[in-house]
């Protein structure tokens, strides 16, 4: 098969679905989806009347209108629970809330003016969390000294978490690099890193538009990926290494094509194994599973494209770039 | 016949492994005993202590609805008299999955009676003979389960802004007075301008604003996360509660709480301080009644082997107003020094110290040394250039005066100041390797930047339902399934070899995880079994170039020896670059990262080892033992021999 000869259309049409992805990302949904573990939210501590668990909580919340409440019983003896809520509900409440206050604040300053006397329901100043109870507690059916706490909570994880990810990327690329520099050669380790930077902005893209929440097992899946789709870039780099020792005559664009299809029966297995274990997790249905194996299964599509198409192109390209330096 | 004795040696390396890791993964699954302590003296709101009747202990035992049986429901507690409790207050008892999140729910629900520090899970033997592995006298070999399976504990802390201001006070004081002295005198207006500057961030740093209030909260949640992952608590949730200025930590798992949590709220520090010779005299040389009692108070609470924080605080503020001691000459101090066996430190004396001179921010680079004029270690650091000019300060102005230098409350060793030194300096004490590595992780890793108090402490349930747990686990096995099938579909009896090693590897990870107290949650189990899965890659591999070979009419055995040994570097490249990045992420030392990277790195060692090494040793058995000529190894195989 002729893997290599449409090299540049590949790169293009990764390039421009990459820049998709995180176009739409931006600019169709505003950015990625946030999570309650990245950006933290709501905390209630719910006392629950007897016989009541956290299934009719969950329900009840999700009665008064709130997305994706998460919650755990906390003392069974007390019977209490923990109640959770994401941020943007949080932070859509906070806003209605400031817009609210800025209104009355526009008429407490008219009053004043006018030096009349203030109603003691203008000065009154409500809480996010003040604002959920108020909505929660008809569904629920108890009353607010139910609710033992409430509190705003921050994310578990914090903005840095992100930044430290792009400064280890960069260090493993740097180290991959010079192993595969002293194993193969220079323009492998080139055609590695592409591939591993591919996969690893196709599969953010990909986080971005199907708008999947940040989460510990979501960036579980992508380091994952980068372990997979690295395996797949070096299995398919040795046959090249062996086949240009064995066949010194061929052009090198014909090694990459033979070394792919001789890989090619090992590539589909592979690929087919981990696609079967994640789909299983994937019909599964436990949503934090779901989220890890939704990531998974584009991951083994994108690592095991860009390990034919990706990697060995990208060493072929630069081949040709060094020979028309040489020539020159 | 040496094929024979090669062979046998392979077995037996194959088998040690097998054994090794059923060693280390039976503990999960044993029975054991678990220690429970009651409190001998129940401590009333007055602070006054009222002696706890046996008897209501042993009601406790037995009673179903509010006692020790509603946790244990079919386990007896035998007294048995132990850890200088006697037999009414102790029992033991023994059972099955007795996991930290169960013992923790059993003293959380009774505080005033089960005592925590004395109650434990005791060792297994196996955990003992694995003590090479561990500072402790045994390691523990438990699978931990998450947050979201199992739930845990939830610990809400406080921030101590009032100590911390006044610490903040105590520090930036003589400075900020020194500044305006000098701001005073100062007659050019540009240097005005820059003292006056300097003036405005001293008074500023004394501030506690909002926003510093949640950037101390902020540093002390990264601290707390590091030293969670640093005593293999992995897999916590952390968070900041903004409204009430609280962090609340999630532990999965965690064992004896109540001391996890007083190390991690532990504000301990390095700090130098200089000695008042004259006040710390008259203090010892106090002969008033009332004082010297106190002292002797004191130092009856230091002998007791169970210290009580609270108490000496207490003690020592008593102590502080008898005396008279003001403010400005110090703060009373308890010094520590060696026993006279010189194994352990032992509190000695009572010291006065002035104000913190130089602490743990001011020190980089801190090592480990070992003391050449004796036992023990000590710690030597580098300064920072603000350390460097504070040490220099204070050597040059202090000579022969006594320099105290803390670790925490403790004054762990008073040298006198013989000449003056700044940018380098040693933290002396009779440190065990322990302490020396703890004080030095400190400097390096920052202290808390605020002293947490607990506030409360409570069990938290599953973070997951029952139901969602089930689906969970049942489409993980399913997907295992699935990858077993498809092995032995494809390649037929060949595909033995591989499930063979797949089920090998999984008990190998099974056993690191138990070594390294792994915390497994659902998602994690997922990871695992993926990884394991992913795995047979190697198998793949190694099986699609033996067929390549078989496909040109090569024999079995040529084919297999060959179809390894090509492998081999295939292999061990991908393998030692996913090792790489591996290592990468471990380094970065964030909770989460680490826990995968743990899995990752000995994952990929164990499949390396079940697909290079073991199921090449099943091949050469098949060849050797059973001495099979033909290779079933799948479909596309046959059928090319039936056409030929």
């Amino acid at each position: 098969m002729n893997f290599s000869k449409y090299k540049y259309l590949f790169l293009s049409i990764s390039l421009a679905i990459i820049l998709a992805l995180l176009g739409t990302t931006y600019g169709y949904f505003g950015g990625f989806e946030r999570s309650i573990a990245f950006n933290g939210g709501i905390r209630f501590s719910i006392l629950m009347p007897a016989g009541q668990g956290r299934q009719e909580l969950s329900q009840a919340a999700i009665k008064a209108g709130f997305k994706d409440p998460k919650t755990r019983q906390t003392d069974p003896r007390t019977n209490s629970f923990d109640l959770e809520l994401g941020p943007d509900l949080r932070d859509k409440i906070d806003a209605d809330l400031k817009e609210e206050r800025q209104k009355k604040q526009k008429i407490i300053d008219q009053l004043r003016k006018e030096d009349k006397d203030i109603p003691a329901e203008l000065m009154t100043r409500q809480s996010v969390a003040d604002v959920v109870a108020e909505q929660l507690l008809p569904e629920l059916g108890v009353t607010s000294d139910s609710i033992v706490s409430r509190e705003t909570i921050a994310a578990s994880y914090g903005s840095d978490l992100g930044w430290m990810a792009v400064k280890l990327l960069i260090y493993t690329l740097i180290a991959i690099g010079l192993y595969l520099t002293f194993r193969f050669d220079f323009p492998f380790a080139l055609g590695a890193s592409a591939a591993l930077i591919h996969d690893i902005l196709m599969t953010i893209g990909f986080i971005g538009v199907m708008q999947i929440q940040p989460s510990i097992p979501v960036l579980a899946a992508v380091l994952t990926i980068i372990g997979y789709s690295i395996n797949d870039t070096i299995v398919i780099f040795d046959r090249i290494r062996v086949n240009v020792h064995e066949r010194q005559q061929a052009t090198l664009g014909a090694t990459i094509d033979l070394a792919i299809t001789q890989t090619l029966s090992r590539t589909v297995i592979t690929s087919i194994l981990t696609l079967l274990a994640a789909l299983a997790l994937f019909m599964g249905g436990e949503s934090s599973l779901r989220d890890f194996a939704m990531v998974l299964i584009f991951g083994v599509f994108i690592g095991t494209y860009s390990s034919i198409f990706i990697a060995s192109n990208a060493v072929q390209i630069y081949d040709s770039i060094r020979k028309k330096k040489r020539a020159a | 016949m040496p094929i024979m004795k090669d062979l046998l040696g392979r077995t037996a390396v194959v088998v040690l492994v097998i054994l090794a890791s059923l060693l280390a993964f039976l503990p999960n699954l044993l029975e054991q005993e678990l220690v429970i302590a009651f409190h001998t003296r129940l401590r009333m709101a007055d602070r006054s202590r009222v002696a706890i009747d046996p008897e209501v202990i042993k009601d406790f035992r037995i009673d179903r609805e509010n006692g020790l049986r509603y946790f244990f429901p079919d386990a007896e507690c035998t007294p048995e008299a132990g850890d200088g409790l006697p037999e009414t207050h102790r029992c033991v008892m023994r059972g099955r999955f007795l996991t930290a999140a169960r013992v923790n729910s059993l003293t959380h629900a009774f505080p005033q009676v089960v005592d925590e520090s004395f109650t434990y899970v005791k060792p297994h033997a196996i955990e003992k003979f694995f003590a090479i592995l561990s500072d402790d006298d045994a390691r523990n070999l438990k699978v931990k389960l998450g947050l979201d399976l199992q739930g845990g504990m939830r610990a809400v802390f406080r921030a101590d802004f009032a100590g911390y201001q006044d610490r903040q006070q105590e520090k930036v004081k003589p400075l900020l007075e020194k500044a305006q002295t000098n701001l005073e005198a100062e007659e050019d207006p540009e240097k005005k301008a820059e003292l006056q500057k300097e003036v405005d961030t001293l008074t500023s740093s004394l501030e506690l604003t909002k926003e510093k209030k949640l950037e101390l909260l902020n540093g002390a949640r990264k601290v707390l996360g590091k030293r969670l992952t640093d005593q293999g608590l992995t897999e916590p949730e952390i968070r900041v509660q903004q409204a009430s200025y609280t962090i609340s930590v999630d532990m999965p798992g965690a064992a004896n709480s109540s001391d996890v949590l007083n190390r991690l709220g532990d504000m301990i520090r390095v700090e130098y301080r200089i000695v008042n010779k004259k006040i710390s005299k008259e203090l010892m040389d106090n002969h008033q009644e009332a004082v010297v009692k106190e002292i002797k108070e004191l130092r009856r609470l230091l002998k007791k082997k169970r210290m009580k924080k609270d108490d000496i605080d207490d003690a020592i503020a008593r102590i502080t107003e008898l005396s008279g001691l003001k403010a400005i000459d110090g703060r009373i101090f308890i010094e520590w020094a060696a026993s006279k066996t010189g194994q352990k430190a032992v509190p000695r004396s009572m010291i006065v110290l002035g104000p913190p001179a130089l602490d743990g921010e001011d020190m980089r680079a801190a090592s480990v040394i070992n003391n050449p004029q004796g036992p023990g270690y000590f710690i030597s650091f580098l300064t920072s250039a603000r350390g460097e000019q504070l040490l220099g300060d204070l050597t040059s102005k202090n000579i022969d005066e006594r320099m105290a230098i803390l670790w925490g409350n403790r004054v762990i060793s008073s040298p006198t100041i013989q000449s003056r030194i700044s940018s380098s300096g040693q933290i002396t004490g009779n440190f065990s390797l322990d302490e020396a590595r703890e004080v030095a992780s400190v400097i390096q890793d920052g202290a808390l930047p605020v002293e947490l108090q607990v506030l409360s402490v409570n069990f938290i349930g599953p973070s997951l339902g029952q139901e969602s747990i089930n689906t969970g686990i049942i489409s993980i096995l399913l997907g295992f399934v699935v990858v077993i099938l498809f092995m032995l579909g494809y390649y037929r009896m060949t595909g033995i070899v591989a499930v063979f090693a797949l089920f090998l590897n999984l008990f190998m990870m099974a056993a690191i995880m138990s070594i390294f107290e792994f915390t497994l949650t659902l998602p994690g189990f997922a990871g695992v079994i993926l990884t394991v899965g992913m795995a047979v890659d190697a198998s793949v591999i190694i099986f699609e170039k033996i067929k390549e070979d078989l496909s040109a009419g090569k024999p079995a055995s040529v084919c297999i020896e060959h179809g390894f040994d090509a492998s081999f570097w295939t292999i061990l490249d991908a393998n030692v670059t996913t090792l790489i990045a591996a290592v990468i992420l471990w380094s970065s030392g964030d909770a989460p990262i680490v826990g995968f990277a743990l899995v990752l790195f000995f994952g990929l060692l164990s499949s390396m080892f079940t697909a290079l090494y073991v199921s090449r040793l099943l091949f050469d058995w098949g060849l050797h033992l059973l001495r099979f000529q033909t290779l079933s190894i799948g479909w596309r195989m046959q059928k090319k021999e039936e056409s030929k």
